[in-house]
């Protein structure tokens, strides 16, 4: 008896995030008790069906591991199944070394397929690949087994099946040649660059689990994603496109884009890790990490910790940007007002400050609260001719020179009206940061970029002296929920040149993505600098079922279709599914009537959920960042989504009405990314005008 | 009128003639994508808007004298 090396393979990895979490605890046990030892009797590891590497063993009783026996005492977890099906269908499977890449490549030929009753097949279906021959493909570099299915193919939904089991370079190769590249342009810009440097001995199997296109987890790595929370948002194998973006020097700030779940979060954490091991060793935190939300912040602490362990947490700062900003604020200005007051506060406070201070005002409060809120603050303006100099873009009413002074007028009367009152608004707080900042950061990585305002920019810029690998932003703007508008150029930060997009959903099901793409239809959204970005491109290679459409009469009808559907689903009780609800009311009311059905919902409060297990419930806005399995999104109807407050500014204001009844599709959008395998959308009465005639009528 | 805004997007001249679509802007540095916008888009709203550099002096004293002081709006 002896230990044994088990490394996992990516493949299996992702069979293994599909399981419930009973049973990624059990592969868990398995996974040790076989490197302790795997000859022990309880894990009845046998070869099969007379392949001398092909091997599978025993997890649990209705669950058995596939296993590649690499030499010696070294073997490749490649996969997890049902024991009816490995025992019954082995031969299904093929594993080789590719040629091109030198790396092991599993692959399960025969999987239980969808089926295609129902769809209308085109009359004389053409090969997709015709143009290419049998040789051509695999000097590409795709996987040879799969080259009679692949002759077989005629639709791109037929690929989509494919590719979702198909090795990496095969997927990329496909995917190329699908998009209409040449065979020559393949080769260069997609094979060539994974080509192994040495020569490729298709027998040695030691040889090839060590090489990076082998995409195998080691046992430490391994250990870490099965002990992790949130296993999807683990993705230990970047995409050779991810890890080109991760690994590399800038020459200046940098940004990765890209639709939600394309892993733009675990580009900026592999960065931080990569960037914090080329420093000197060396006290201080010469890295910052930072994001807007305080929960984002907390969680990319964790996954941190994780994924470069506390070495590298060491040497990095991770703080949200306004806490940061207190900090730099209080540091720097010691009579500054302390008590912070939320940004959503300032009409009010704008009403209240016209009233006693000003008395008879021509100006309108909301008018005035936005000005200062959206262009004063919003564009970090610290002097009147900064305002005069200012463009006011979509303020839906001009205004010539003697009005803006009018206008600084108010804006500093009120300013210091809240100083008086030891007032500071959170904006606020971001301006006058920002003018205190002073370099104390060698790299800034900053997550979910599209919710910083200019003012937090401008005091990053501050912080980190311009050069090499200076800033590295990821971010989305079709995610944007909080609505500032900033081009980074003018703020000092120019990323042309230096910014990319990931196109790839690693979360979503293509189901649900289509269905999310239609919410979105219609509105365009401006990239970071300027541009417009669009989701071209987008796609997703996971695929699931449709997700469901159903309205009800009332909100208690509602309310049982939403038990329905938990039941349904067999009441998950792990976290594993999520209620979003678009207002507070209507969370508290789903947890009672949950409680009341005997489930155990659990609150996602501003910190995020407060327990990992029962199911969540939660607002909107709650679910940035988060992902599950299942999700329902309940009252999206007429009145609630877009809120009808908003309605207020249709005659009065509509640049500002487009803003926000914006802001809340976009909520939508995010909300119904979070899924990762289905998502039902309830509504009461008229669904909301979001949901398009397409989309409630799909399903009953 | 002093402080011009052109548009949705608002788009700013020092001083403009909005009844003769003759506008003064500010120079900006070379290069700079909102200098480039803002004349694109005072010259697609059919506006003569140049740099106070731009226009001769006899141009400016005409335009102040024709509009007899009410730029001063």
């Amino acid at each position: 008896m002896s230990e044994a090396t088990l490394g996992v393979i990516d493949r299996a990895e992702k069979e293994i995030m599909k399981l419930s979490r009973t049973d990624i605890g059990a592969v868990y046990e398995f996974m040790h008790k076989f490197r302790n030892n795997p000859d022990q009797p309880g894990l009845d590891l046998k070869t099969l069906h007379g392949d001398t590497r092909l091997m599978a063993a025993r997890i649990k009783r209705d669950l058995r591991a596939l296993l590649l026996h690499l030499g010696q005492r070294e073997y490749l977890l490649v996969g997890v199944d049902r024991r009816s099906t490995v025992y019954e269908d082995l031969s299904r499977y093929a594993y080789q070394i590719n040629r091109v890449t030198g790396g092991i490549e599993v692959i399960d030929t025969q999987p239980v397929g969808d089926s295609i009753i129902g769809r209308v097949l085109p009359a004389a279906p053409v090969p997709l690949f015709a143009g290419f021959t049998d040789v051509q493909l695999v000097e590409l570099g795709v996987a040879e087994p799969l080259l009679p299915e692949i002759r077989g193919l005629t639709d791109e939904d037929g690929l989509m099946t494919l590719l979702d089991r198909a090795p990496q370079l095969t997927v990329d190769v496909l995917f190329a040649l699908f998009d209409g590249k040449t065979y020559e342009l393949v080769l260069e810009e997609i094979t060539t660059p994974v080509r192994s440097a040495e020569p490729v001995d298709v027998d040695d199997f030691e040889a090839a689990v060590r090489r990076p296109a082998s995409q195998v987890a080691t046992d430490d790595e391994a250990l870490k994603f099965m002990l992790a929370e949130s296993f999807q948002a683990w993705q230990i194998f970047l995409h050779p496109t991810q890890r080109r973006l991760v690994e590399r020097r800038y020459s200046g700030p940098a940004r990765v884009g890209g639709g939600p779940g394309t892993g733009k979060t675990i580009v900026a954490l592999h960065r931080v890790t990569y960037l914090a091991q080329q420093l000197p060793p060396g006290p201080g935190k010469p890295i910052l990490l930072t994001t807007f939300n305080r929960n984002l912040a907390a969680d990319l602490r964790i996954r941190l910790r994780a994924l470069g362990g506390e070495d590298v947490l060491a040497r990095v700062e991770v703080v949200n940007i306004d806490r940061l900003a207190a900090q730099v604020l209080s540091e720097g200005d010691e009579r500054a007002p302390k008590r912070k007051i939320d940004d959503g506060q300032v009409p009010q406070l704008w009403r209240r400050f016209l009233t006693a201070e000003v008395g008879d005002c021509p100006w309108d409060p909301d008018f005035l609260a936005a000005e200062w809120d959206q262009v004063i603050l919003g564009q970090a303006l610290v002097s009147r001719a900064a305002y005069f100099k200012a463009r006011r873009p979509f303020r839906g009413r001009n205004l010539t020179r003697p009005e803006r002074d009018q206008v600084w007028d108010l804006a500093e009367r009120f300013s210091r009206w809240l100083t008086a009152q030891d007032l500071i608004t959170w904006r606020q707080v971001a301006v006058r940061a920002a003018a205190l900042a002073v370099h104390r950061y060698q790299h800034v990585v900053v997550d979910e970029a599209q919710d910083l305002s200019a003012a937090h920019w401008r005091m990053l810029r501050a912080m980190v002296p311009a050069g090499t690998d200076d800033m590295f932003l990821t971010g989305d703007t079709h995610q944007r929920i909080y609505d500032n508008r900033v081009t980074l150029g003018s703020l000092g930060i120019n990323i042309r040149g230096r910014s990319s997009r990931l196109t790839l959903s690693y979360r979503t099901t293509r189901q649900i993505l289509a269905a999310a793409l239609e919410i979105m239809s219609g509105e365009v959204y401006d990239d970071l600098d300027g541009g417009q970005e669009d989701l071209a491109g987008y796609r997703s290679l996971l695929r699931g079922a449709q997700p469901a459409f159903r309205g009800a009469a009332t909100w208690a009808a509602e309310r049982d279709l939403i038990t329905e559907q938990i039941a349904a689903w067999g009441t998950p009780s792990d976290g594993s599914a999520a209620i979003c609800v678009p207002t507070r009311e209507l969370a508290a009311d789903v947890m009672a009537h949950l409680e009341a059905a005997g489930l155990s919902p659990v609150e996602i409060g501003p910190d995020g959920p407060k327990q990992t297990g029962g199911v969540h419930v939660g607002t909107m806005h709650r679910f940035k960042g988060l992902e599950y399995q299942q999700m329902i999104i309940a009252g999206v109807a007429d009145g609630l989504v877009p809120r009808r407050m908003i309605d207020r500014y249709r005659s009065g204001d509509p640049k500002r009405y487009e803003k926000e009844r914006q802001r809340d599709r976009s909520l939508l959008f995010v909300a119904a990314t979070r899924a990762r395998d289905e998502l039902a959308v309830l509504w009461h009465g008229t669904p909301s005008p979001f949901l398009t005639e397409r989309l409630t009528q799909a399903t009953g | 009128m002093v402080g011009y805004e052109l548009g949705e997007q608002g788009w700013q001249a020092e001083i403009a003639w909005p009844d003769r679509l003759t506008a003064i802007v500010l120079s900006g540095s070379t290069g700079d994508p909102e200098t480039e916008d803002r004349d694109r888009a005072f010259g697609a709203a059919g506006w003569h808007a140049r740099t106070a550099r731009d226009w001769s002096a006899d141009d400016i004293a005409e335009l102040i004298e024709r509009t007899n002081g009410s730029a001063h709006g």
